[in-house]
């Protein structure tokens, strides 16, 4: 009984802030947010786990410029004889909606990664490569004020290591993130 | 004085080849007779996919870069870019390159000032590509021997191929393009037999060495309307 009402609760909450009819501006608004982020490699299943942070800039209510930061902190399953691999990303987001708290979008932020690996043969220094990477996302944005927003996302890099390891490695990834993210000039109307 | 010499080459193929070569990229500026706007200016990121490298299917490269356009008239568009791509080389090396060049694009339907949402272009430029090559060690091949693991190269490269924007907005395009690259230089390859090493191959068939260069790119343009 506790539950259902404590969900009733969260669902009455939702219509509340629909109630008030807030329209938000974006338009040269700034957001950036800071969270822990999994990932799954699709060649082997194996997860990772990243400190990533990321940044947009609006043009204008549909375009944001985007810039974006993995900081690899462990291998969580499946062994993988990647040791590290940080990435920075920058690009594009296309915001479907326009003066809405809901703010879905799109986005291609192409990239490098930086990865170390275990290697046998060869010399250790020479393991550290950077990498090209070619990047989606999908997410979504909900501004609830005009300091802070929740957000989930979803991003899928491709990518190869060549010298990292022995062999050729495919580092085609999905990640995953979500939160509570700030934001600066988002204003409601 | 030397660029004219070599159209004295008594190989007519490789003539022909050069002919062709300038004619497609001078064919965009016959966009220039037309009236439009000057100096719009859009900047982008691309991710580039490298395909067909030496004629093989496998070992496709991934690559990311970024250029800027100016636009010089209603119907012609210049990209300046960058890219840098990293591919497989037959499980025995791998190789990074780097592309720096430009491109003349000239759209086949007027834009009508990017209102129209599909603009299709042809596409035609030149590069300077840089080239490194290393051998995978595989325990053998730095024991054995102290022959070249690792080569570098510079060669030039002109490229031509087809395009096309999405405009979400005027100010706004994702464009899509499959460039042919074609390299004119020195080659270089992984010798197997005796012993891996990296070699330095001079081709008599300039030109047919390429490979096909697929680009996704986001641009946004930076003058105000």
């Amino acid at each position: 009984m506790k539950t259902r009402l404590i969900l009733f609760s969260i669902l009455l909450f939702g219509l509340h802030i629909n109630a008030q009819e807030k329209i938000f501006t974006k338009t040269n608004g700034f957001r950036a947010m800071g969270t822990l982020c999994p990932g799954v490699f699709t060649s082997n299943g194996a997860t990772s786990l990243y400190f990533s942070g990321d940044w947009d800039y609006y043009f204008n209510e549909h375009f944001s410029m985007n810039g974006e930061g993995h900081y690899f902190l462990a291998n969580l399953t499946g062994n993988t004889s990647i040791t590290s691999y940080h990435s920075v990303l920058w690009g594009m987001n296309y915001h479907f909606l326009i003066f809405n708290q809901l703010d879905p979008f799109v986005g291609m932020e192409p990239g490098f990664g930086f990865v170390d690996g275990t290697r046998l043969f060869g010399s250790k220094p020479n393991a550290f490569e950077t990498i090209p990477l070619i990047t989606f996302t999908v997410g979504t944005n909900f501004y609830v004020g005009s300091i802070f927003h929740f957000f989930i996302k979803a991003r899928y890099l491709q990518g190869q290591s060549l010298s990292a390891t022995d062999y050729h490695l495919s580092l085609s990834e999905f990640r995953f993130m979500g939160g509570l993210g700030w934001n600066l000039g988002v204003k409601n109307k | 004085m030397r660029f004219f010499q070599s159209f004295t080459l008594p190989n007519q193929t490789l003539h022909m080849k050069r002919v062709i070569c300038i004619f497609v990229l001078l064919l965009p500026f016959l966009g220039f007779s037309q009236v439009g706007k000057l100096g719009r200016v859009s900047l982008g990121v691309r991710s580039t996919l490298s395909l067909f490298n030496h004629g093989q299917v496998k070992d496709a490269g991934y690559g990311m870069g970024g250029h800027f356009r100016v636009q010089l008239t209603k119907r012609v568009n210049t990209e300046w870019f960058a890219d840098y791509l990293t591919n497989n080389s037959g499980n025995t090396g791998f190789r990074q390159d780097g592309h720096i060049g430009w491109s003349v694009m000239y759209y086949l339907l007027d834009p009508n000032d990017f209102q129209r949402k599909f603009t299709p272009y042809m596409v035609a430029g030149h590069c300077f590509d840089y080239s490194k090559l290393t051998v995978r060690p595989d325990g053998t091949n730095y024991i054995l021997n102290a022959l070249p693991q690792t080569g570098t190269r510079w060669t030039s490269a002109v490229q031509t191929g087809l395009g096309m924007h999405y405009n979400f907005t005027p100010k706004f395009d994702v464009s899509f393009a499959a460039q042919y690259m074609f390299h004119f230089g020195h080659d270089l390859e992984i010798e197997e037999v005796p012993y891996r090493q990296v070699v330095i191959e001079d081709h008599d068939q300039h030109g047919i060495e390429g490979h096909l260069l697929v680009s996704l790119s986001a641009n946004i343009k930076l003058v105000k309307e």
